[in-house]
Protein backbone atom coordinates (compact mmCIF):
# COMPACT_ATOMS: atom_id res chain seq x y z
CA UNK A 1 0.00 0.00 0.00
CA UNK A 2 1.15 3.34 -1.29
CA UNK A 3 1.37 6.41 1.82
CA UNK A 4 -1.16 7.98 -0.68
CA UNK A 5 -3.59 4.69 0.12
CA UNK A 6 -2.93 4.44 3.54
CA UNK A 7 -3.72 8.56 4.31
CA UNK A 8 -6.63 8.35 2.03
CA UNK A 9 -7.88 5.01 3.82
CA UNK A 10 -7.36 6.05 7.54
CA UNK A 11 -9.15 9.86 6.43
CA UNK A 12 -12.07 8.24 4.96
CA UNK A 13 -12.21 6.12 8.03
CA UNK A 14 -12.39 8.90 10.47
CA UNK A 15 -15.19 10.30 8.63
CA UNK A 16 -16.79 6.75 8.11
CA UNK A 17 -15.94 5.07 11.66
CA UNK A 18 -14.59 8.11 13.81
CA UNK A 19 -11.59 6.08 13.72
CA UNK A 20 -8.53 8.41 14.80
CA UNK A 21 -5.28 6.87 13.00
CA UNK A 22 -5.48 9.82 10.57
CA UNK A 23 -5.46 12.56 13.65
CA UNK A 24 -1.45 12.19 13.93
CA UNK A 25 -0.93 12.73 9.69
CA UNK A 26 -3.16 16.26 10.04
CA UNK A 27 -1.65 19.72 11.21
CA UNK A 28 -3.64 21.70 13.11
CA UNK A 29 -3.00 25.21 14.77
CA UNK A 30 -3.95 26.52 18.49
CA UNK A 31 -6.80 28.40 17.06
CA UNK A 32 -7.85 25.69 15.17
CA UNK A 33 -7.07 22.04 16.19
CA UNK A 34 -6.74 19.42 14.47
CA UNK A 35 -10.19 17.74 15.76
CA UNK A 36 -11.95 20.74 15.12
CA UNK A 37 -10.23 20.98 11.15
CA UNK A 38 -11.42 17.47 10.74
CA UNK A 39 -15.00 17.39 12.66
CA UNK A 40 -15.24 20.33 9.63
CA UNK A 41 -14.78 16.97 7.04
CA UNK A 42 -16.80 14.80 9.46
CA UNK A 43 -19.97 17.23 10.00
CA UNK A 44 -19.97 17.67 6.12
CA UNK A 45 -20.08 13.91 5.66
CA UNK A 46 -22.84 13.42 7.37
CA UNK A 47 -25.09 16.42 6.83
CA UNK A 48 -24.52 15.45 2.87
CA UNK A 49 -25.76 12.01 3.35
CA UNK A 50 -28.64 13.27 5.45
CA UNK A 51 -29.37 15.88 2.68
CA UNK A 52 -29.61 13.14 -0.20
CA UNK A 53 -31.32 11.00 1.84
CA UNK A 54 -34.20 13.82 2.84
CA UNK A 55 -34.12 14.81 -0.79
CA UNK A 56 -34.63 11.30 -2.00
CA UNK A 57 -37.22 10.81 0.25
CA UNK A 58 -39.31 14.43 0.96
CA UNK A 59 -42.61 12.91 1.71
CA UNK A 60 -40.92 9.76 4.49
CA UNK A 61 -39.04 13.12 5.97
CA UNK A 62 -41.86 15.33 6.62
CA UNK A 63 -44.13 11.91 7.52
CA UNK A 64 -41.64 11.57 10.45
CA UNK A 65 -40.64 15.19 11.12
CA UNK A 66 -37.19 16.90 11.16
CA UNK A 67 -35.78 14.87 14.10
CA UNK A 68 -37.12 11.79 13.55
CA UNK A 69 -36.04 11.28 10.39
CA UNK A 70 -32.33 13.08 11.22
CA UNK A 71 -32.61 9.92 13.19
CA UNK A 72 -33.46 7.66 10.57
CA UNK A 73 -30.91 9.37 8.00
CA UNK A 74 -27.94 8.61 10.69
CA UNK A 75 -28.83 5.42 11.52
CA UNK A 76 -28.75 4.30 7.83
CA UNK A 77 -25.86 6.27 7.08
CA UNK A 78 -24.29 4.60 9.61
CA UNK A 79 -25.43 0.93 8.32
CA UNK A 80 -24.57 2.16 4.73
CA UNK A 81 -21.80 3.36 3.14
CA UNK A 82 -22.08 4.76 -0.30
CA UNK A 83 -21.02 2.50 -3.50
CA UNK A 84 -22.60 4.91 -5.86
CA UNK A 85 -20.21 7.72 -7.92
CA UNK A 86 -23.66 9.92 -7.89
CA UNK A 87 -25.36 10.98 -4.62
CA UNK A 88 -28.59 10.69 -6.54
CA UNK A 89 -28.85 6.70 -5.96
CA UNK A 90 -27.82 6.65 -1.96
CA UNK A 91 -30.71 5.67 -0.04
CA UNK A 92 -31.58 2.84 -2.26
CA UNK A 93 -31.67 0.08 0.55
CA UNK A 94 -33.89 2.75 2.64
CA UNK A 95 -37.10 0.15 2.67
CA UNK A 96 -35.00 -2.71 3.20
CA UNK A 97 -33.46 -1.38 6.35
CA UNK A 98 -37.53 0.18 7.44
CA UNK A 99 -38.16 -3.14 7.69
CA UNK A 100 -35.50 -5.15 8.83
CA UNK A 101 -35.39 -3.06 11.83
CA UNK A 102 -37.68 -3.70 14.56
CA UNK A 103 -38.22 -0.34 15.51
CA UNK A 104 -39.28 0.78 12.00
CA UNK A 105 -40.82 -2.36 10.88
CA UNK A 106 -43.40 -1.76 14.18
CA UNK A 107 -44.40 1.13 11.97
CA UNK A 108 -44.74 -0.63 8.47
CA UNK A 109 -46.37 2.06 6.21
CA UNK A 110 -42.53 3.85 6.80
CA UNK A 111 -41.41 0.88 4.49
CA UNK A 112 -43.77 1.20 1.91
CA UNK A 113 -43.65 5.36 1.99
CA UNK A 114 -40.07 4.42 1.02
CA UNK A 115 -40.61 2.01 -1.42
CA UNK A 116 -43.06 4.27 -2.93
CA UNK A 117 -40.50 7.27 -3.45
CA UNK A 118 -37.86 5.14 -4.42
CA UNK A 119 -39.75 3.83 -7.24
CA UNK A 120 -41.51 7.54 -7.74
CA UNK A 121 -37.72 9.05 -8.61
CA UNK A 122 -36.72 5.96 -10.70
CA UNK A 123 -39.92 6.61 -12.96
CA UNK A 124 -38.83 10.18 -13.26
CA UNK A 125 -35.24 9.87 -14.85
CA UNK A 126 -35.88 6.49 -15.96
CA UNK A 127 -34.25 6.34 -19.57
CA UNK A 128 -36.62 7.94 -22.58
CA UNK A 129 -38.49 5.06 -25.22
CA UNK A 130 -40.95 6.28 -27.62
CA UNK A 131 -43.92 4.87 -27.25
CA UNK A 132 -45.81 2.42 -29.64
CA UNK A 133 -48.38 4.01 -32.09
CA UNK A 134 -51.87 2.37 -31.33
CA UNK A 135 -51.60 1.61 -35.59
CA UNK A 136 -48.31 0.12 -35.23
CA UNK A 137 -50.49 -3.26 -34.09
CA UNK A 138 -53.34 -3.03 -36.67
CA UNK A 139 -50.17 -4.32 -39.33
CA UNK A 140 -49.69 -7.35 -37.41
CA UNK A 141 -50.68 -10.62 -39.06
CA UNK A 142 -53.27 -12.36 -36.68
CA UNK A 143 -51.23 -15.75 -37.17
CA UNK A 144 -48.35 -13.64 -35.10
CA UNK A 145 -50.73 -12.46 -32.36
CA UNK A 146 -50.49 -15.64 -30.11
CA UNK A 147 -46.96 -15.39 -29.88
CA UNK A 148 -46.61 -11.95 -30.03
CA UNK A 149 -44.57 -10.00 -26.70
CA UNK A 150 -43.61 -6.82 -25.83
CA UNK A 151 -41.07 -4.38 -24.76
CA UNK A 152 -42.30 -1.87 -21.70
CA UNK A 153 -41.07 2.15 -21.55
CA UNK A 154 -38.07 1.54 -18.81
CA UNK A 155 -39.86 3.43 -16.52
CA UNK A 156 -42.34 1.21 -15.90
CA UNK A 157 -42.72 0.43 -12.25
CA UNK A 158 -45.25 -2.39 -10.05
CA UNK A 159 -45.43 -2.22 -6.54
CA UNK A 160 -47.72 -4.06 -3.92
CA UNK A 161 -49.15 -1.99 -0.92
CA UNK A 162 -51.14 -2.58 2.19
CA UNK A 163 -50.88 1.36 3.31
CA UNK A 164 -52.57 3.82 1.79
CA UNK A 165 -49.35 5.47 1.06
CA UNK A 166 -50.18 6.90 -3.00
CA UNK A 167 -53.04 9.42 -0.96
CA UNK A 168 -50.47 9.97 1.94
CA UNK A 169 -47.79 10.98 -0.77
CA UNK A 170 -50.05 13.17 -2.46
CA UNK A 171 -51.42 15.01 0.15
CA UNK A 172 -47.90 15.54 1.95
CA UNK A 173 -46.48 16.35 -0.98
CA UNK A 174 -48.66 19.18 -1.34
CA UNK A 175 -48.54 20.09 2.01
CA UNK A 176 -51.98 19.31 2.34
CA UNK A 177 -53.38 17.90 5.57
CA UNK A 178 -52.63 13.75 6.47
CA UNK A 179 -54.98 11.41 5.66
CA UNK A 180 -55.52 8.99 8.13
CA UNK A 181 -52.91 6.08 7.48
CA UNK A 182 -55.43 3.27 6.23
CA UNK A 183 -54.50 -0.55 6.69
CA UNK A 184 -55.68 -2.27 3.66
CA UNK A 185 -57.79 -5.56 3.86
CA UNK A 186 -55.82 -6.94 1.50
CA UNK A 187 -52.88 -5.46 -0.63
CA UNK A 188 -53.52 -3.25 -3.47
CA UNK A 189 -51.50 -3.47 -7.07
CA UNK A 190 -50.09 -0.05 -8.57
CA UNK A 191 -48.72 0.76 -11.41
CA UNK A 192 -46.10 3.88 -12.10
CA UNK A 193 -44.83 5.01 -15.26
CA UNK A 194 -43.88 8.34 -17.35
CA UNK A 195 -45.41 9.13 -20.21
CA UNK A 196 -43.20 12.36 -21.91
CA UNK A 197 -42.40 14.18 -18.98
CA UNK A 198 -44.61 13.39 -17.01
CA UNK A 199 -45.00 10.51 -14.21
CA UNK A 200 -48.54 8.78 -13.59
CA UNK A 201 -49.72 5.90 -11.22
CA UNK A 202 -53.15 4.10 -11.10
CA UNK A 203 -54.26 1.40 -9.68
CA UNK A 204 -54.79 -2.21 -10.97
CA UNK A 205 -57.51 -4.56 -10.99
CA UNK A 206 -56.04 -8.05 -9.51
CA UNK A 207 -56.88 -9.27 -13.28
CA UNK A 208 -54.72 -6.55 -14.85
CA UNK A 209 -51.72 -6.80 -11.88
CA UNK A 210 -51.41 -10.62 -13.06
CA UNK A 211 -51.53 -10.38 -16.92
CA UNK A 212 -49.49 -6.59 -16.58
CA UNK A 213 -46.92 -9.12 -14.69
CA UNK A 214 -47.16 -11.62 -16.51
CA UNK A 215 -46.76 -10.09 -19.79
CA UNK A 216 -44.11 -7.95 -18.42
CA UNK A 217 -41.99 -10.87 -17.48
CA UNK A 218 -42.42 -12.46 -21.15
CA UNK A 219 -45.48 -14.04 -21.70
CA UNK A 220 -46.99 -13.56 -25.05
CA UNK A 221 -50.29 -12.41 -25.75
CA UNK A 222 -51.71 -16.27 -26.58
CA UNK A 223 -50.75 -17.51 -22.78
CA UNK A 224 -51.76 -13.67 -21.36
CA UNK A 225 -55.24 -14.88 -23.33
CA UNK A 226 -55.21 -18.13 -21.47
CA UNK A 227 -54.31 -16.55 -17.72
CA UNK A 228 -57.89 -14.12 -18.61
CA UNK A 229 -59.67 -16.68 -19.85
CA UNK A 230 -58.79 -19.05 -16.46
CA UNK A 231 -59.72 -16.07 -14.10
CA UNK A 232 -62.53 -14.69 -16.26
CA UNK A 233 -64.66 -17.32 -18.04
CA UNK A 234 -64.15 -17.81 -22.38
CA UNK A 235 -66.43 -15.34 -22.70
CA UNK A 236 -65.06 -12.20 -21.32
CA UNK A 237 -61.38 -12.92 -21.71
CA UNK A 238 -61.04 -11.74 -25.57
CA UNK A 239 -62.80 -8.99 -25.22
CA UNK A 240 -61.14 -7.82 -21.45
CA UNK A 241 -57.33 -9.01 -23.25
CA UNK A 242 -58.28 -6.46 -26.24
CA UNK A 243 -59.56 -3.79 -23.33
CA UNK A 244 -56.09 -3.98 -21.26
CA UNK A 245 -53.50 -3.86 -24.31
CA UNK A 246 -55.65 -0.55 -25.48
CA UNK A 247 -54.94 0.63 -22.18
CA UNK A 248 -51.20 -0.22 -22.52
CA UNK A 249 -50.97 1.24 -25.80
CA UNK A 250 -52.64 4.46 -24.77
CA UNK A 251 -50.74 4.85 -21.58
CA UNK A 252 -47.63 4.76 -23.51
CA UNK A 253 -46.61 1.93 -21.55
CA UNK A 254 -45.66 -0.61 -24.31
CA UNK A 255 -42.74 0.76 -26.76
CA UNK A 256 -42.56 -2.46 -28.68
CA UNK A 257 -43.00 -6.02 -29.51
CA UNK A 258 -42.03 -8.66 -30.56
CA UNK B 1 -2.27 27.74 -25.08
CA UNK B 2 -5.83 27.66 -24.20
CA UNK B 3 -7.48 24.75 -26.45
CA UNK B 4 -11.30 26.42 -25.54
CA UNK B 5 -12.63 30.04 -26.58
CA UNK B 6 -13.26 32.22 -23.40
CA UNK B 7 -17.26 32.95 -23.23
CA UNK B 8 -17.51 35.50 -21.05
CA UNK B 9 -19.40 35.64 -17.23
CA UNK B 10 -21.92 32.37 -16.81
CA UNK B 11 -23.62 31.01 -14.09
CA UNK B 12 -24.40 27.79 -12.51
CA UNK B 13 -27.22 25.96 -13.90
CA UNK B 14 -29.66 25.27 -11.28
CA UNK B 15 -32.83 23.55 -11.22
CA UNK B 16 -34.95 26.80 -9.14
CA UNK B 17 -33.94 28.86 -12.16
CA UNK B 18 -34.99 26.89 -15.26
CA UNK B 19 -37.93 28.25 -15.94
CA UNK B 20 -36.92 31.93 -15.47
CA UNK B 21 -34.13 31.16 -17.94
CA UNK B 22 -36.25 29.69 -20.46
CA UNK B 23 -38.57 32.32 -19.94
CA UNK B 24 -37.01 35.52 -19.90
CA UNK B 25 -33.49 34.34 -21.90
CA UNK B 26 -30.93 36.73 -19.37
CA UNK B 27 -27.88 38.34 -20.63
CA UNK B 28 -25.73 35.36 -19.18
CA UNK B 29 -23.10 34.53 -21.70
CA UNK B 30 -22.74 30.38 -20.63
CA UNK B 31 -23.62 28.04 -17.96
CA UNK B 32 -21.74 26.07 -15.76
CA UNK B 33 -23.76 22.42 -15.48
CA UNK B 34 -23.31 19.88 -12.63
CA UNK B 35 -22.24 16.82 -14.75
CA UNK B 36 -23.67 14.38 -12.02
CA UNK B 37 -27.22 16.19 -12.61
CA UNK B 38 -27.46 14.62 -15.76
CA UNK B 39 -25.73 11.58 -15.51
CA UNK B 40 -29.03 9.32 -15.53
CA UNK B 41 -30.74 7.72 -18.15
CA UNK B 42 -33.10 9.96 -19.29
CA UNK B 43 -36.36 11.87 -18.20
CA UNK B 44 -36.75 15.94 -17.19
CA UNK B 45 -32.53 16.22 -16.32
CA UNK B 46 -31.61 15.64 -19.86
CA UNK B 47 -34.96 17.41 -21.20
CA UNK B 48 -34.05 20.63 -20.09
CA UNK B 49 -30.32 20.70 -20.33
CA UNK B 50 -30.96 19.64 -24.30
CA UNK B 51 -32.77 22.88 -24.93
CA UNK B 52 -30.61 25.16 -22.67
CA UNK B 53 -27.72 23.64 -24.77
CA UNK B 54 -29.93 25.02 -27.90
CA UNK B 55 -29.46 28.66 -26.33
CA UNK B 56 -26.42 28.51 -24.18
CA UNK B 57 -22.72 27.17 -24.24
CA UNK B 58 -22.49 25.13 -21.62
CA UNK B 59 -19.53 23.74 -19.41
CA UNK B 60 -19.79 20.00 -17.91
CA UNK B 61 -18.92 20.91 -14.16
CA UNK B 62 -17.90 17.57 -12.33
CA UNK B 63 -17.61 15.97 -8.69
CA UNK B 64 -16.87 12.47 -9.00
CA UNK B 65 -14.04 12.13 -11.02
CA UNK B 66 -12.22 11.37 -7.69
CA UNK B 67 -8.57 12.35 -9.60
CA UNK B 68 -6.48 12.14 -6.50
CA UNK B 69 -8.06 8.72 -5.24
CA UNK B 70 -5.57 5.77 -4.74
CA UNK B 71 -8.17 3.17 -6.06
CA UNK B 72 -8.48 2.59 -9.63
CA UNK B 73 -10.47 5.29 -11.62
CA UNK B 74 -14.02 4.66 -12.23
CA UNK B 75 -14.49 3.06 -15.37
CA UNK B 76 -18.39 3.40 -15.59
CA UNK B 77 -18.19 6.93 -14.56
CA UNK B 78 -15.99 8.12 -17.19
CA UNK B 79 -18.00 5.82 -19.87
CA UNK B 80 -21.02 7.99 -18.61
CA UNK B 81 -18.80 11.27 -18.70
CA UNK B 82 -18.09 10.44 -22.34
CA UNK B 83 -21.56 10.05 -23.27
CA UNK B 84 -22.99 13.02 -21.51
CA UNK B 85 -20.06 14.99 -23.07
CA UNK B 86 -20.70 13.63 -26.80
CA UNK B 87 -24.70 14.62 -26.24
CA UNK B 88 -23.93 18.03 -25.22
CA UNK B 89 -20.93 19.31 -26.73
CA UNK B 90 -19.88 21.05 -23.55
CA UNK B 91 -17.53 24.41 -23.96
CA UNK B 92 -15.41 22.09 -21.82
CA UNK B 93 -15.55 19.62 -18.74
CA UNK B 94 -13.37 20.04 -15.22
CA UNK B 95 -13.54 18.12 -11.62
CA UNK B 96 -11.68 18.80 -8.98
CA UNK B 97 -8.07 18.65 -7.54
CA UNK B 98 -9.22 16.57 -4.43
CA UNK B 99 -10.09 12.63 -3.74
CA UNK B 100 -13.65 11.65 -3.10
CA UNK B 101 -13.05 8.15 -1.73
CA UNK B 102 -10.95 4.57 -1.77
CA UNK B 103 -11.54 0.96 -1.52
CA UNK B 104 -15.18 1.11 -3.33
CA UNK B 105 -16.97 4.18 -1.05
CA UNK B 106 -18.14 7.58 -1.71
CA UNK B 107 -17.75 10.50 0.99
CA UNK B 108 -19.26 12.69 -1.49
CA UNK B 109 -16.91 14.90 -0.39
CA UNK B 110 -14.39 17.23 -2.16
CA UNK B 111 -11.35 16.03 -0.20
CA UNK B 112 -7.59 17.33 -0.11
CA UNK B 113 -4.48 15.52 -0.54
CA UNK B 114 -1.35 15.29 0.98
CA UNK B 115 0.97 17.53 -1.43
CA UNK B 116 3.73 15.19 -2.03
CA UNK B 117 5.74 13.38 -5.11
CA UNK B 118 3.78 10.81 -5.11
CA UNK B 119 0.71 11.77 -5.20
CA UNK B 120 1.62 14.47 -7.96
CA UNK B 121 3.05 11.35 -9.85
CA UNK B 122 -0.37 9.54 -9.20
CA UNK B 123 -2.35 12.54 -10.36
CA UNK B 124 -0.27 13.33 -13.31
CA UNK B 125 -0.65 9.64 -14.80
CA UNK B 126 -4.76 9.54 -14.21
CA UNK B 127 -5.25 12.88 -15.62
CA UNK B 128 -3.50 11.78 -18.59
CA UNK B 129 -5.78 8.46 -18.59
CA UNK B 130 -8.79 10.49 -17.92
CA UNK B 131 -7.78 12.96 -21.42
CA UNK B 132 -6.68 10.62 -23.10
CA UNK B 133 -10.11 8.45 -22.58
CA UNK B 134 -12.59 11.67 -23.01
CA UNK B 135 -10.22 12.67 -26.32
CA UNK B 136 -9.52 16.70 -24.71
CA UNK B 137 -8.38 18.39 -22.13
CA UNK B 138 -9.61 18.66 -18.84
CA UNK B 139 -9.68 21.24 -16.32
CA UNK B 140 -8.95 20.92 -12.43
CA UNK B 141 -10.03 23.51 -9.55
CA UNK B 142 -8.43 23.83 -6.62
CA UNK B 143 -10.62 22.95 -3.68
CA UNK B 144 -11.40 24.58 -0.53
CA UNK B 145 -9.63 22.59 2.63
CA UNK B 146 -9.40 22.44 6.25
CA UNK B 147 -6.75 20.43 7.18
CA UNK B 148 -3.02 20.02 5.46
CA UNK B 149 -1.14 16.49 6.08
CA UNK B 150 2.67 16.41 7.67
CA UNK B 151 3.47 14.18 5.08
CA UNK B 152 3.18 17.32 2.43
CA UNK B 153 6.28 18.59 1.02
CA UNK B 154 4.90 21.36 -1.67
CA UNK B 155 2.25 24.04 -1.55
CA UNK B 156 -1.04 23.62 -3.22
CA UNK B 157 -0.27 26.35 -5.49
CA UNK B 158 2.93 24.32 -6.48
CA UNK B 159 1.23 20.79 -6.65
CA UNK B 160 -1.51 22.64 -8.66
CA UNK B 161 0.88 24.36 -11.12
CA UNK B 162 3.29 20.85 -11.55
CA UNK B 163 0.35 19.00 -12.44
CA UNK B 164 -0.89 20.95 -14.88
CA UNK B 165 2.45 21.30 -16.58
CA UNK B 166 3.10 17.52 -16.46
CA UNK B 167 -0.35 16.27 -17.47
CA UNK B 168 -0.98 19.11 -19.72
CA UNK B 169 -4.16 19.58 -18.38
CA UNK B 170 -6.06 23.27 -17.64
CA UNK B 171 -7.02 25.09 -14.32
CA UNK B 172 -9.98 25.92 -13.27
CA UNK B 173 -9.07 28.77 -10.47
CA UNK B 174 -11.46 29.18 -7.26
CA UNK B 175 -11.12 32.44 -6.53
CA UNK B 176 -13.30 31.68 -3.58
CA UNK B 177 -11.48 28.51 -2.62
CA UNK B 178 -7.93 30.14 -2.99
CA UNK B 179 -9.77 32.84 -0.28
CA UNK B 180 -10.95 30.41 1.96
CA UNK B 181 -7.73 27.90 2.21
CA UNK B 182 -5.06 30.82 2.50
CA UNK B 183 -7.44 31.93 5.78
CA UNK B 184 -8.06 28.36 6.99
CA UNK B 185 -4.05 27.52 6.67
CA UNK B 186 -2.68 31.21 6.89
CA UNK B 187 -1.13 31.46 3.55
CA UNK B 188 -0.99 34.57 1.18
CA UNK B 189 -3.95 34.19 -1.55
CA UNK B 190 -1.93 36.18 -3.88
CA UNK B 191 1.40 34.31 -3.29
CA UNK B 192 -0.96 30.98 -4.43
CA UNK B 193 -2.17 33.51 -7.82
CA UNK B 194 1.62 34.63 -8.67
CA UNK B 195 3.00 30.76 -8.70
CA UNK B 196 -0.26 29.53 -11.05
CA UNK B 197 0.80 30.00 -14.85
CA UNK B 198 -1.21 31.88 -16.52
CA UNK B 199 -1.64 30.21 -19.53
CA UNK B 200 -3.27 27.25 -17.97
CA UNK B 201 -6.53 29.20 -16.16
CA UNK B 202 -9.16 28.69 -18.28
CA UNK B 203 -11.73 29.34 -16.01
CA UNK B 204 -12.57 31.40 -12.98
CA UNK B 205 -14.94 30.39 -9.63
CA UNK B 206 -16.61 32.96 -7.79
CA UNK B 207 -18.64 32.08 -4.57
CA UNK B 208 -19.10 33.02 -1.25
CA UNK B 209 -18.58 31.10 2.20
CA UNK B 210 -19.30 31.06 5.82
CA UNK B 211 -16.99 32.90 8.44
CA UNK B 212 -16.85 30.69 11.33
CA UNK B 213 -14.17 33.26 13.41
CA UNK B 214 -11.41 31.14 13.24
CA UNK B 215 -11.80 29.46 10.11
CA UNK B 216 -14.36 29.81 6.54
CA UNK B 217 -16.39 27.18 5.15
CA UNK B 218 -16.88 27.26 1.51
CA UNK B 219 -21.00 26.47 1.52
CA UNK B 220 -21.41 28.48 -1.51
CA UNK B 221 -24.74 29.81 -0.21
CA UNK B 222 -24.00 33.52 0.46
CA UNK B 223 -23.26 36.10 -2.14
CA UNK B 224 -19.59 36.42 -3.42
CA UNK B 225 -17.79 38.55 0.09
CA UNK B 226 -15.82 41.64 -0.17
CA UNK B 227 -12.24 39.86 0.15
CA UNK B 228 -13.16 37.14 -3.11
CA UNK B 229 -13.90 40.64 -5.11
CA UNK B 230 -10.77 42.00 -3.55
CA UNK B 231 -8.94 38.70 -5.01
CA UNK B 232 -10.52 38.29 -8.26
CA UNK B 233 -9.35 42.06 -8.91
CA UNK B 234 -5.51 40.32 -8.54
CA UNK B 235 -6.88 37.39 -10.40
CA UNK B 236 -8.22 39.32 -13.56
CA UNK B 237 -4.88 42.08 -13.38
CA UNK B 238 -2.83 38.47 -13.43
CA UNK B 239 -5.26 36.16 -15.99
CA UNK B 240 -6.81 38.66 -18.08
CA UNK B 241 -10.38 38.72 -19.22
CA UNK B 242 -10.41 34.68 -18.17
CA UNK B 243 -14.55 33.08 -18.28
CA UNK B 244 -15.88 33.60 -14.86
CA UNK B 245 -19.06 32.05 -13.34
CA UNK B 246 -20.80 32.01 -10.27
CA UNK B 247 -21.32 29.38 -8.52
CA UNK B 248 -24.34 28.81 -5.92
CA UNK B 249 -25.27 25.82 -4.82
CA UNK B 250 -27.83 26.19 -1.63
CA UNK B 251 -29.87 29.23 -0.37
CA UNK B 252 -30.47 29.42 -4.35
CA UNK B 253 -31.68 33.68 -4.93
CA UNK B 254 -34.22 34.42 -7.56
CA UNK B 255 -31.96 34.64 -10.88
CA UNK B 256 -31.87 38.02 -11.01
CA UNK B 257 -30.06 38.51 -7.79
CA UNK B 258 -27.54 36.33 -9.66
CA UNK B 259 -27.60 37.97 -12.58
CA UNK B 260 -26.93 41.54 -10.84
CA UNK B 261 -24.14 39.89 -8.70
CA UNK B 262 -22.82 38.72 -12.52
CA UNK B 263 -23.01 42.18 -13.19
CA UNK B 264 -20.85 43.19 -10.39
CA UNK B 265 -18.50 40.66 -11.71
CA UNK B 266 -18.68 41.93 -15.23
CA UNK B 267 -17.70 45.46 -14.57
CA UNK B 268 -15.13 44.78 -12.00
CA UNK B 269 -13.31 42.99 -15.01
CA UNK B 270 -13.97 46.38 -17.29
CA UNK B 271 -12.75 48.42 -14.68
CA UNK B 272 -10.21 46.39 -13.57
CA UNK B 273 -8.33 45.64 -16.92
CA UNK B 274 -9.54 49.55 -18.13
CA UNK B 275 -6.76 50.49 -15.25
CA UNK B 276 -2.76 50.28 -15.49
CA UNK B 277 -1.13 47.80 -14.11
CA UNK B 278 0.22 48.70 -10.37
CA UNK B 279 4.06 48.99 -10.88
CA UNK B 280 6.03 45.67 -10.04
CA UNK B 281 2.89 43.60 -9.18
CA UNK B 282 -0.26 42.36 -10.53
CA UNK B 283 -2.23 43.43 -7.28
CA UNK B 284 -2.10 43.39 -3.79
CA UNK B 285 -4.09 46.98 -2.78
CA UNK B 286 -7.71 45.44 -3.84
CA UNK B 287 -7.84 49.43 -3.93
CA UNK B 288 -10.94 48.69 -7.05
CA UNK B 289 -12.84 46.69 -5.44
CA UNK B 290 -15.64 46.78 -2.67
CA UNK B 291 -14.18 47.54 1.03
CA UNK B 292 -11.94 45.03 2.42
CA UNK B 293 -13.20 42.54 4.73
CA UNK B 294 -11.28 42.28 7.93
CA UNK B 295 -9.12 39.23 7.08
CA UNK B 296 -8.34 40.21 3.78
CA UNK B 297 -4.96 39.82 2.74
CA UNK B 298 -4.21 39.89 6.38
CA UNK B 299 -0.42 39.52 6.44
CA UNK B 300 0.36 35.46 6.05
CA UNK B 301 0.00 33.41 9.45
CA UNK B 302 2.10 30.98 7.86
CA UNK B 303 4.93 30.77 5.97
CA UNK B 304 4.46 29.79 2.11
CA UNK B 305 5.81 26.29 2.05
CA UNK B 306 3.85 23.88 4.31
CA UNK B 307 1.67 26.76 6.10
CA UNK B 308 0.00 26.76 9.45
CA UNK B 309 2.97 25.10 11.55
CA UNK B 310 2.81 23.34 14.75
CA UNK B 311 2.42 19.43 14.44
CA UNK B 312 -0.72 17.73 15.50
Amino acid sequence: MTTLARVQREFQDHLLRGDSAVLRRVIGTPAVPVAMRLGIYARAYRSRLVEALESNYPVLAKLLGEPDFEVLAVEYITAHDSPFYSIRYYGDQLAKFLSAREDYAAAPVLAELAQWEWSMTSVFDAADEAPLAPEALSGIAPARWAQLRFRWHPSVQRLTLWWNVPQLWQALGADGERPEMVLAAAPLDWLLWREGLTSYYRSLSKTEASALDAARSGWPFGELCTLLCEELGDSEAPAQAAALLRGWITAGLIVGTG
Amino acid sequence: MLTFPALGFGLGLRVPHYEAILATRPAVDWFEVLTENYLVPGGRPLHYLSRFRERYPLAMHGVSLSIGSSTPLSRDYLRDLRSLAQRIEPAWISDHLCWTGVAGRNTHDLLPLPYTEEALAQVVERVRTVQDFLGRRILLENVSSYVQFSDSRLTEWEFLAEIAARADCLILLDVNNVYVSAVNHGFDPLEYLHAIPVERVQQIHLAGHEDHGEYLVDTHDHPVPDPVWTLYAAALRRFGRVSTMIERDDHIPPLEELCAELAQARALCERTLAEPAPAGTDGSAGHDAPATAPHAFAAPRGSGRRAAGGGS
